[in-house]
């Protein structure tokens, strides 16, 4: 009787902790991972940052063709939570912000919704809000911001 | 059924074995009054005879060790209480049935505190998940005056196939007050998504900037 009291113990704790680890695996911290690329003409061909790896397929298609000089100028990653605002002063001058504003539980890859506004004090809102849904590890991009004779591409990619 | 619940369970200490000599007096005082009583004792010497020996043969080198700590860490108490200390080794004074309680106690407390854990780790704040906002059509709806072009003519392409949505990146919503807007949908690594079957493709949102920053 002790020792199968014994073994209906450890059954309990050993589940216990299969359920810690499976846990801890779960709760990896969701990041935002921004990217400032500054695309400019060259003289002397297409050049494209190596650090920049999906970009070489992508400068095919419009508007990233546009440009065929890719230089990655800042690359930050933010914990995101639901709810809670992250920041990051750009190059020039205005401010991303981004909000994590949910996440799917369907089965399959989750889904994240992740809102965005980029704006400068005392001036009016470049992007008063973009809100994107997407899977984590896959990039959007916000274009169009005229710097140093180019454009910024602001890549966003949630990570786990 | 006729005996009570109390009677029940020293019915079932009996046929374990575990009571003391007063209790087992009066247990057997009852089977040779009742013939319920000594039914029940019966049917359960029958099923503990075939679960004792199952456990005897898996179980047995197991409980032989940890009777052996058990009856090791009980002595030490006892030693610690003993004003001469003196280490008793051999089975002290105290009820065997006393002792098992004792221990099951503690072993009930460790699985609850394992079943608390698991409770409290799936229901602790951040471990779920969080309601998603209703999805929302793939093509934007300008919220302010801004131009917002239809996906370009190669997201066109990408998204009409089989039906099934791709996994890929969908704009909900896009309010850029008095400046032009355009959706760009980029197939996301084209060769690999070909090796992978995947059809991953990711947007550009581009936002004509008024001003030329230098």
């Amino acid at each position: 009787m002790r020792a199968l009291l014994a073994l209906l113990a450890s059954i309990s704790i050993a589940i216990a902790g299969i359920a810690d680890v499976a846990w801890a695996g779960s709760a990896r911290p969701t990041t935002l991972e921004l990217s400032v690329l500054l695309a400019t003409h060259g003289d002397a061909g297409t050049s494209i940052d190596p650090q920049l790896r999906e970009l070489p397929q992508l400068t095919r298609d419009e508007p990233f063709v546009r440009y065929d000089v890719y230089r990655l100028i800042d690359r930050r990653a933010f914990a995101l939570e639901t709810g809670k605002p992250v920041s990051c002063a750009l190059v020039n001058g205005r401010t991303v912000r981004a909000t994590l504003q949910g996440k799917s539980d369907d089965a399959g890859p989750r889904r994240y919704q992740i809102a965005v506004q980029i704006a400068e004090p005392g001036k009016k809102d470049y992007l008063r809000t973009l809100t994107v849904t997407a899977s984590e590890n896959q990039p959007f991009f916000v274009g169009g911001q005229a710097y140093r004779g180019g454009t910024l591409f602001l890549e966003l990619v949630i990570r786990t | 059924m006729s005996l009570s619940r109390e009677t029940l369970l020293e019915l079932m200490a009996f046929a374990d074995g575990e009571l003391d000599p007063a209790a087992r007096t009066r247990a057997e005082r009852l089977l040779a009054e009742s013939a319920e009583a000594r039914q029940i004792v019966d049917g359960l010497r029958a099923h503990s005879s075939v679960v004792g020996a199952w456990l005897g043969e898996v179980l047995a080198p197991r409980a032989s060790q940890a009777d052996a700590v058990a009856d090791a860490v009980m002595a030490r108490l006892e030693g610690a209480h003993d004003p001469g200390g003196v280490v008793q080794v051999a089975p002290s004074g105290r009820p065997r049935s006393r002792r098992r309680a004792i221990q099951a106690t503690a072993i009930a407390a460790l699985a609850c505190a394992a079943a608390a854990l698991v409770y409290v780790r799936s229901s602790s704040p951040g471990s779920g998940d969080v309601a998603m906002p209703a999805p929302v059509a793939r093509v934007p709806t300008p919220a302010s005056p801004s131009a917002v072009p239809g996906p370009a003519p190669s997201a066109t392409a990408l998204a009409a196939g089989d039906g099934v949505p791709p996994p890929g990146v969908e704009v909900d919503e896009i309010d850029s007050p008095s400046r032009n807007v355009s959706i760009f949908e980029v197939p996301l690594g084209r060769a690999a998504a070909a090796a992978e079957a995947t059809r991953a493709s990711t947007v550009v949102v581009w936002i004509d900037d008024d001003r030329g920053r230098k």
